[in-house]
Order: C-alpha cells, then sequence, then structure tokens
C-alpha cells in the first residue's frame, strides 16, 4: 500500500522516507499533505476491509447458526447408524448415544482419549462399543468402532476411517466387502491368543489378495482392544458418563418421564 | 460495457422526438446484439475453448483427487458451480465500492465465506457426500478458477454477466469434472453412480448401473495415476478436435482466396 503512494514523498526537500513521515506528527511541508492524503486512503481501504470481514463473518455465522441443529442431528444419526449396525437395536433401550464414558490407553493404538457408548437393558449393560485406533495400518491409522458383549465376546466391528489403497486394503469397509463381519461373535481365550491373526500367521482371520499388511492391522487392533476391555472391564462399567452435554438435557427428560409417571399414578389413584 | 449501461440509462430518459426514438431503438437492437454475441462468447470460452479444467488446468488438485466415482464429481463439480456463481455475482456487485488495491484480500474474503456456507449447507443436508468429498470441500476456496474469473472477469462486468461466465465456467469445470468420474468409475469398478444416494437420497440409490462385471478392480483407473492419465487422453482429444477444426477452416479459406484471384485474373 504504501509503496503505491510514495513517489510524491521522495520529491519532498527532506527526503524522508514514508514510514518516517507517517509516524510524524508536526510537518507542515507538501510531504505533510500527502501523508494526510495517503493516511486518509489508508484508514478508507481499511474500514472497506474490516466492514467486507464484518459482513462476511456475520453471513457465515449466521448459515453456522441455521445449519448448527441439522448437523448435529446427522453426526448423531450417523453415529446412531454405525451403532445399530454393531449392536442389535432391539438389544438395548437407553439412549446409547449419550450414555459414553472416556478412556485412554496406548492398548487402544494412540494416546488420544476414546470414546465408548454403552448399551443397557433396562438399566442392565448388555454391551459396550468403544471407538479404538489400528495403528499399524499401511497407510497410516485406521480408526474403527467395536462392541464387544458383557461375556466378552465381540459383537460387531466397523471401520471409520482409513487410508488404505483403495481397490486393495479398502476391503475392510463394509461397503466393499463383508470381511469386517467375521469378528462377530468371536472370543479371546487368553491375552495372547494365537488364533487372533491372518491365515497367513497361522490365524483365524482371512487377509486379502494382494493387502495384508491391513487386515493384520485391524485384526491386531481389535485384539488389543478386547484385551484392554477384558482387563478393565469393571473399572470402566463403573464410570459416571462423561457426554457432557447430555448432562444438561438429561435430567430435564427425566423429570419429564417421572412427571408423566406420577401423572399416570394419580389419574390411575383418580379412577379407583 | 460501462458505455452500455450509459446507453440504458439515456434510452430511459423521456425522448418525444420520433427520429432520435428510431435510432435509440437501433441502437437498443444493437446493444441486444452485443449482449447476446457476449453470452454466446461467454459460453463458448467457458465450456470449450477456455474450459477451466482441460485448457487453463485450474484447480487439478480437486479435479483428480476426487473423480474416482461419478457421485464425488457431481458433488464437487456442483459444490464449485455453486460458489464460481455467488462469488462472481457478489464481485461483480460490489466492483465499485472496492478499491483496486485491496480487491483481493476482498475477493478471497468472499469466496471463503461462500465456501464456507456450501460447506456447512452440504454437511447438514448431503452428510455423506460431505465426508466422502473430505478436505477437498474446504479446498474450493484455492481453487484458482474462483478467484480468477473474480479478478479476469466478474470485477469489471455487470451482474448479469459475471452470473453467466460463472455458471459456464462452473459448468465447463464441472463436466470435465463428470466425464473423468464416469471414465474412472466404469473402467476402475465396473460401474456408473455408485452411491449417488449419498447425493442425492434414499431414491437414488436405483440410479446405480452396473456397467460390466469385474472380478477385481482395475487400479491404475481408481487411484490418482489413473486420473491423470485420463486427464491428459482427455486433453489430447480436446486438442485433435480443435486441430481438425482449424486445418477444416483453412483448406475453406484456400478456396475462398483461388476464387478471388480467379475474379481478379479475369
Amino acid at each position: 500500500m504504501s509503496t503505491q503512494e510514495t513517489p510524491p514523498n521522495t520529491n519532498s526537500p527532506e527526503g524522508n522516507n514514508p514510514t518516517a513521515n507517517n509516524e510524524g506528527n508536526t510537518q507542515k511541508t507538501q510531504s505533510g499533505k500527502t501523508k494526510s492524503a495517503l493516511n486518509i486512503a489508508v484508514s478508507k481501504n481499511t474500514k472497506i476491509l474490516a466492514s467486507f470481514a464484518i459482513a462476511c463473518t456475520a453471513i457465515v455465522g449466521l448459515v453456522s447458526e441455521l445449519t448448527k441443529d441439522k448437523i448435529k442431528q446427522q453426526e448423531q444419526q450417523q453415529l446412531l447408524n454405525t451403532l445399530h449396525s454393531i449392536i442389535e437395536p432391539s438389544r438395548y433401550d437407553n439412549d446409547i448415544a449419550n450414555d459414553c464414558i472416556m478412556m485412554s490407553s496406548p492398548e487402544l493404538g494412540s494416546d488420544k482419549v476414546q470414546t465408548a457408548y454403552i448399551a443397557r437393558k433396562a438399566g442392565k449393560i448388555v454391551a459396550i462399543a468403544m471407538t479404538s485406533i489400528a495403528p499399524q495400518g499401511y497407510n497410516g491409522n485406521i480408526d474403527f468402532i467395536m462392541a464387544v458383549n458383557n461375556d466378552g465376546s465381540v459383537s460387531g466391528v466397523r471401520v471409520l476411517k482409513h487410508q488404505e489403497t483403495p481397490g486393495l486394503g479398502d476391503k475392510i469397509e463394509i461397503r466393499k466387502s463383508d470381511w469386517v463381519t467375521r469378528f462377530s461373535g468371536k472370543k479371546i481365550l487368553s491375552e495372547n491368543d494365537s488364533r487372533w491373526a491372518v491365515k497367513k500367521d497361522n490365524g483365524m482371520f482371512d487377509q486379502f489378495t494382494g493387502a495384508t499388511i491391513t487386515p493384520r492391522a485391524v485384526v491386531k487392533g481389535v485384539k488389543s482392544t478386547l484385551n484392554y476391555f477384558t482387563k478393565n472391564k469393571d473399572s470402566l462399567l463403573t464410570r459416571p458418563n462423561a457426554c457432557g452435554e447430555v448432562n444438561k438435557i438429561a435430567p430435564s427428560k427425566d423429570n419429564s418421564i417421572t412427571r408423566s409417571n406420577s401423572d399416570i399414578k394419580n389419574e390411575v389413584a383418580n379412577e379407583q | 460495457m460501462s458505455n452500455n449501461t450509459t446507453t440504458e440509462t439515456s434510452i430511459d430518459s423521456d425522448v418525444s422526438d420520433e427520429q432520435i426514438n428510431g435510432a435509440e431503438a437501433q441502437e437498443r437492437a444493437e446493444h441486444k446484439a452485443a449482449l447476446k454475441a457476449e453470452y454466446k462468447e461467454l459460453a463458448i470460452q467457458g465450456l470449450w475453448k477456455n474450459n477451466p479444467g482441460l485448457v487453463q488446468l485450474l484447480g487439478l488438485c480437486p479435479l483428480l483427487a476426487v473423480t474416482s466415482t461419478v457421485t464425488n464429481a457431481i458433488g464437487l463439480g456442483l459444490a464449485t458451480l455453486l460458489v464460481l456463481i455467488c462469488s462472481n455475482v457478489t464481485v461483480s456487485a460490489i466492483r465499485h465500492w472496492v478499491p483496486k488495491e485491496i480487491r483481493i484480500p476482498i475477493f478471497v474474503l468472499i469466496i471463503a465465506a461462500f465456501v464456507t456456507c456450501v460447506q456447512l449447507l452440504m454437511n447438514a443436508y448431503t452428510f455423506g457426500i460431505y465426508q466422502s468429498l473430505g478436505i477437498f470441500l474446504p479446498l474450493i476456496v484455492t481453487n484458482c478458477v474462483i478467484i480468477g474469473r473474480a479478478e479476469a472477469y466478474a470485477s469489471k462486468n455487470p451482474v448479469k454477466q459475471a452470473a453467466f461466465d460463472g455458471l459456464m465456467m462452473g459448468l465447463g469445470f464441472a463436466l470435465v469434472l463428470i466425464l473423468l468420474g464416469v471414465i474412472r468409475e466404469i473402467l476402475g469398478q465396473g460401474t456408473l453412480f455408485d452411491g449417488a444416494n449419498l447425493l442425492l437420497g434414499d431414491w437414488a440409490s436405483v440410479l446405480r448401473i452396473e456397467v460390466m462385471q469385474l472380478d477385481s478392480q482395475f487400479l491404475l483407473a481408481i487411484l490418482p495415476p489413473g486420473a491423470f492419465i485420463a486427464m491428459g487422453i482427455l486433453i489430447a482429444l480436446k486438442n485433435a478436435i480443435d486441430n481438425h477444426i482449424k486445418d477444416k477452416k483453412i483448406v475453406d479459406n484456400e478456396q475462398v482466396i483461388e476464387r478471388v484471384r480467379v475474379n481478379f485474373d479475369s
């Protein structure tokens, strides 16, 4: 900006550089005049730019506000769909997406905090769906979610995110192949259960033609997560609900339920 | 174009003289014809001569990355089209108030705002496609086609033309995306419109066509190198067609010249 409007300044007798002029306040010469012109131009442009920035931010803010609920709903729906696919919806009756605990352990693939969703039927724990990471994928981390039944058997596994080779390693996605369903119903007998490996390593899981590293990584990740669960089952299942926002919503829901229950009781009493 | 607007205002003012009316009618007709020619030129430029994908080679990163299926290609094409039209219209509407020194940051601001809006809307209403486009949706901000059109055309022309230019450039880009998507999806997976329900809703799953049954996927077509090769072939095809047209024209011209010579000699 300033470089574009400097030429008049360089002709001035003082020969000051423009930045010096900008800082000096008491000059009454020609350069002083150009300085004020430059100041006006700069401040005008600043104002225009600022008002555009404000307008753009306002528009983005508005759209974000309008779509916020819908996006939340979509994400929740997505999560529910995934959870439904690994735990039969008929097996639980609680609001599973809002009943979760946080956990962190190297056995879950990284030092990230992972979430686990708890499925209950009539208050009793049926299964737990844990997000976890298989760190040894062919091309980085493989994020997955796995559900474990109360008896320690696997209820289902789904891969959430990965960067495996399209056409080879991506058969771990349920969209491409049903490979990932082979985990269902499997149990781990000991911490180093040798059956938990791909067939190439004398295990019980198939590998893919042209891709062994990816299924190996997934099997290892699932095994390690399952081990983590068996070891820490008791402490995990007694942790308090950690879904932050839910704690605010849940009480009001409970109130409405209890209120309606008491209403019904009152009605029954009146009838009698 | 500013001349056109001044003539328009003079047309609007009341003039009783018939002669001037006649002249103005003619002027108006000329103006209309000029506009028509302008629109035609814009369409040709956007769709063929100056196609952002095939000729300008702008925005190649999303072009090559997301065209592994037709659905993805359509999703990104539509998003880019929408952003391009909106940014062109806005840039054109504000062109008199934006000083030339700060025009670039303002354009970038506008484009970024629109892209963020489109991203939020897609996240809300087409969640599946939003996930499969991933990082390439916000990357539309850096697509040079958009700032290129804002700077080269929209900032100097009226709103209507700018909108039309955005539409044509966006269509040109989207068509190349879709074409690449078709080629890569057929070669790679043997299907068409796989996953269209992510973009258009559940009814669209009937759109899926099994073009040919492949025992294993043709990896090259799915991976980025396949995109480069297909893109290269498309560009070569376009150049071949252009050369063919040019040759034809030259032959025509030569014939005309010969006739002129004959006339001159006689």
